[in-house]
């Protein structure tokens, strides 16, 4: 009886031994990235960086607000070594998860990173993207025009709390409706709330996407991926609206904890350099952060832009107040 | 001693029986296991891949034919071709459906010039010329109006993006061609939606057998066609490039769409005889080892009878020093202890029952010797009277004769003696039996030479010729006995002949019964005292054997053993 329950036992054993997952990812050696950008334009500077150091790279795509709550989970055993995207006032916000590093090429940046925690990546003003198949007669040239009854449910916009083009989107509209006062432009805030008709979209993607696909006739997003679709032919028309448009870089912040921190660093190294941030501006539709780089062709010039500034420094320390607002404002409307 | 079969080899039989059924039992449910698994895994799910692509395209493609129908009879739509207004409303109508379909579309309205009025795609549009009616999807559209056309279409738009599937209607306004409505199915949205992670492959055809979408092009041709020329069965299986294939075909709309999915066997097969050879070697290992055990077990088990059945059967030989040692801690070592105990009773018990047996022999031997006929006693004594006053020397040598024969049966001290001896002894006897019937009794000895030294028991002949003598002058008036002794096979042969009245059949067959039975109780009781000792004696082999026939005489005859020296 004994010989047969050690029989079974290593039967079992040998069972157990053979089943054993060959798996082992060896997460050692890859510098990993989370990044809310788009594949689009991950992909092809990526591939670059690879290329040009060795490094192997794991990119998590996810928006700015689920990464940092990511990291911020993650804080006691950190993951990610560079969050990489994401507009400043979002990141300000959450400058302690945040590692200091001052770029090789912070001499070139026209937008500085002074504490040292977030490192001025690219501009990503906030535009008004328009389905040119949809729109037909109605005319769009700013923020008032969105009001339209005939737009309502027509309109696409993301979640502030999940994305942070969304949030600077939001900012835009207090600041340019709101021409010193908040309180009016919260107003406008609250007349746009009604026209989205209930529906907050969950990522920036989907707001391009969905204006592209014909969804939605109307988007709330940033220049990027709308400048890249009207360089790909779709019939779209890009936006900026005449109330005043505020011109933010996004940033790139190495995670504190990260043991990567050599490889990160000349991740931020090679993404704000020259060349990079050349092939960002004239291929990716991108608006450079350096003073030494030529402005993309098919970008609207600055000179023909409505550009508008806003108290930074109070907006990333007041984030969480102005979403909460926004929330309750949403569920107020939409009872 | 010899058995049928071993309780040791049952066992074996037992356990050897009990583990191949359940080796065999547990390989059966495998196997079967294994069999219903893989046909699960190919032809149940080829059979709902099948199913699933075929409810997809049909439901899609029912969806389009609605829209379209629906779309051609839109006043809206009617107003736009005819008049160019309202664009953005028709635009909203078309991107709302598709954005409602699973399979997305590249949508089209041409107008009758070949021109692309509006469309979803952002590039050049590729129905953007008059040449578009010279062959193609609009060639269809133009000469069937009525119906709504289906075509393998395929169409690059960019790098990544192809249509593959077209799906159009001429409109018609009061019967007149007004304009043209295309929807070209996406490859990616399909490809995502018939994506499968498993081995099936996919392939979706047109009527002509041109490859619409698969998901491995190993069944095309150069021209994208599929290669199989499957016959109609909708389920079965098929040979291509040396694999053995399983398919489900299933028609769409009248055929217009074919659907086929292919399971390849050959690895599940071969994973199938991989997993049989392997459990056949773990059958024969079990096997073996079962084997091994089933004796090894059946041994240890059973050494406790083994050493049993020994202690018995040297018991039998008789040796009661035979005792089991079992300390199996079971059952056994107590049979083990009661058998010990057993065996050492019984051998006090065979050693006084074999005292006592002797003791009684001895008792019984002295009580035969000692019984001389009382006849011959008195008829001597009245013989001797009558010798008295006729011839006193003869009396005296008749009474010493007799003192001698009693003395010498009452020596208690010999049973037996030498032959030679008890030869004068029965002289002795003779000569006073003579005394009494004078010439009426004659007698002849005959004793072979090498005889003399044969040891006998004491008197032993005396009793018969007593026999011989008492028995025979009822009838005849002379008796001649003749004792004739010699050795034959190293056995002393005593026979005794005497030409009596013989005994009759009935009498005889009496006498023989009364031998073989050992009371005595008879009156020939001389008889049977000879013929208990010599039982007694040399064993259940020796005795009397008595011929004899009604008036003509008595045969008698003796064996005797040769044994050692006289007692």
């Amino acid at each position: 009886m004994k010989k047969i329950t050690l029989l079974l036992l290593m039967l079992s054993l040998f069972i157990l031994i053979s089943c054993k997952n060959n798996q082992v990812i060896e997460k050692n050696d890859v510098l990993i990235i989370y990044s809310p950008h788009p594949l689009e334009f991950i992909d092809p500077i990526i591939g670059e960086f690879e290329n040009e150091t060795g490094i192997i790279v794991e990119v998590i795509v996810a928006g700015t607000g689920e990464l940092l709550n990511r990291i911020e989970s993650e804080k006691d055993n950190p993951i990610c070594d560079v969050l990489w995207g994401g507009s400043l006032t979002t990141l300000e916000s959450e400058k302690d998860l945040f590692e200091k590093y001052y770029s090789i090429n912070e001499g070139h940046a026209i937008y500085k990173n002074n504490d040292g925690y977030i490192t001025r990546f690219t501009m990503m003003p906030s535009v008004i993207m328009i389905n040119a198949n949809l729109i037909g007669d109605i005319v769009i040239n700013g923020y008032e025009d969105l009001l339209n009854e005939k737009l309502k449910g027509k309109i696409a916009y993301a979640d502030p709390s999940k994305s942070s083009s969304s949030f600077e989107q939001l900012l835009n509209q207090i600041s340019s409706m709101g021409k010193g006062d908040d309180e009016k432009g919260w107003e406008y805030v609250s007349k746009l709330i009604y026209n989205l008709d209930n529906e907050l979209l969950d990522s920036s993607s989907s707001v391009y996407n969905g204006v592209v696909e014909g969804k939605y006739t109307v988007g709330l997003t940033f220049e990027e991926p709308a400048a890249k679709f009207l360089d790909d032919g779709a019939p779209i028309k890009i936006v900026y609206p005449v109330e005043g448009t505020i011109f933010r870089p996004d940033g790139v912040a190495i995670i504190k904890g990260s043991n990567k921190y050599e490889d990160a660093t000349k991740f931020v190294d090679f993404i704000t350099s020259k060349e990079m941030q050349t092939y960002i501006s004239v291929e990716l539709n991108r608006r450079s952060v350096r003073d030494d780089v030529m402005q993309a062709e098919n970008l609207m010039p600055y000179d023909d832009i409505s550009i508008m500034r806003d108290n930074q420094n109070w907006v990333s320390t007041h984030k969480d107040e102005i979403i909460s607002r926004y929330k309750n404002l949403f569920n107020e409307i939409n009872k | 001693m010899s058995y049928k079969h071993y309780y040791k080899d049952d066992l074996k039989k037992i356990l050897i029986l009990y583990g191949f059924s359940f080796i065999i039992i547990i390989v059966v449910l495998f196997y079967s296991f294994l069999q219903i698994y893989t046909k699960h895994t190919v032809s149940d799910k080829n059979k709902k891949y099948n199913e699933y692509t075929y409810n997809l395209l049909y439901d899609e493609i029912k969806a389009y034919e609605n829209k379209i129908f629906d779309f051609e009879y839109n006043d809206t739509i009617s107003n736009y071709l005819l008049t160019g207004q309202k664009q953005s409303e028709v635009y909203e109508m078309l991107y709302k459906f598709i954005n409602t379909t699973k399979l997305k579309s590249v949508f089209y309205i041409v107008d009758i010039n070949g021109e692309t009025l509006l469309t979803s795609n952002y590039v050049k549009s590729p129905y953007n010329s008059y040449d578009i009616f010279i062959s193609g999807l609009f060639k269809q559209l133009k000469n069937n109006p009525e119906s709504i056309v289906y075509m393998n279409n395929k169409v690059q738009i960019d790098l990544t993006k192809r249509t593959i599937y077209s799906i159009g209607k001429a409109i018609l306004i009061n019967g007149e061609i007004k304009g043209y409505i295309v929807f070209d199915l996406l490859e990616s949205d399909l490809e995502k939606e018939i994506f499968n992670n498993d081995a099936e492959i996919l392939v979706v055809t047109d009527k002509y057998n041109n490859t619409i979408i698969s998901t491995n092009s190993m069944f095309l041709d150069d021209i994208g066609k599929f290669v199989l020329k499957l016959d109609n069965n909708l389920e079965s299986k098929v040979k291509y490039m040396d694999k053995m294939f399983y398919y489900n075909k299933s028609k769409l709309f009248n055929g217009t769409l074919l659907i086929y999915t292919l399971s390849e066997l050959n690895t599940v097969n071969q994973l199938l005889a991989t997993t049989i050879s392997f459990a056949i070697v773990i059958l024969i290992g079990l096997f073996i080892i079962v084997l091994i055990t089933a004796d090894y077990i059946a041994k240890k088990k059973t050494k406790s009878i083994t050493m049993i059945i020994d202690s018995i059967n040297q018991v039998q030989d008789g040796n009661f020093n035979a005792s089991v040692k079992i300390d199996s801690g079971d059952e056994f070592e107590l049979i083990g202890k009661h058998f010990n105990k057993m065996v050492k009773r019984l051998d006090t018990l065979i050693k006084k029952n074999n005292e006592l047996i002797a003791r009684n022999q001895i008792a019984e031997i002295k009580q035969l010797e000692s019984q001389f006929n009382p006849h011959f006693i008195f008829n001597a004594l009245e013989t001797l009277k009558y010798m008295v006053s006729i011839d006193q020397d003869k009396a005296i040598e008749m009474i010493i004769k007799f003192a001698n024969i009693l003395r010498y049966s009452i020596d208690y001290k010999k049973k037996t003696i030498k032959l030679e001896q008890d030869i004068i002894y029965l002289n002795n006897y003779l000569s006073i039996q003579k005394f009494r019937y004078n010439s009426r009794l004659t007698y002849e000895i005959r004793i072979e030479e090498a005889s003399n030294e044969f040891i006998v028991p004491k008197l032993i002949l005396q009793p018969i010729i007593e026999n011989c003598i008492n028995h025979s002058y009822k009838r005849k008036e002379n008796l001649h006995i003749v004792l004739k002794i010699s050795i034959i096979n190293n056995e002393l042969v005593m026979i005794v002949e005497d030409n009596g009245d013989g005994i009759s059949k009935i009498k005889l067959d009496e006498i023989n019964k009364q031998l073989n039975n050992d009371r005595i109780e008879s009156n020939n009781i001389g008889l049977l005292n000879v013929h208990r000792r010599l039982k007694l004696l040399y064993g259940e082999k020796y005795g009397l054997l008595i011929k004899s026939e009604e008036n003509i005489g008595t045969i008698v005859t003796i064996k005797i053993p040769k044994t050692g020296d006289s007692k």
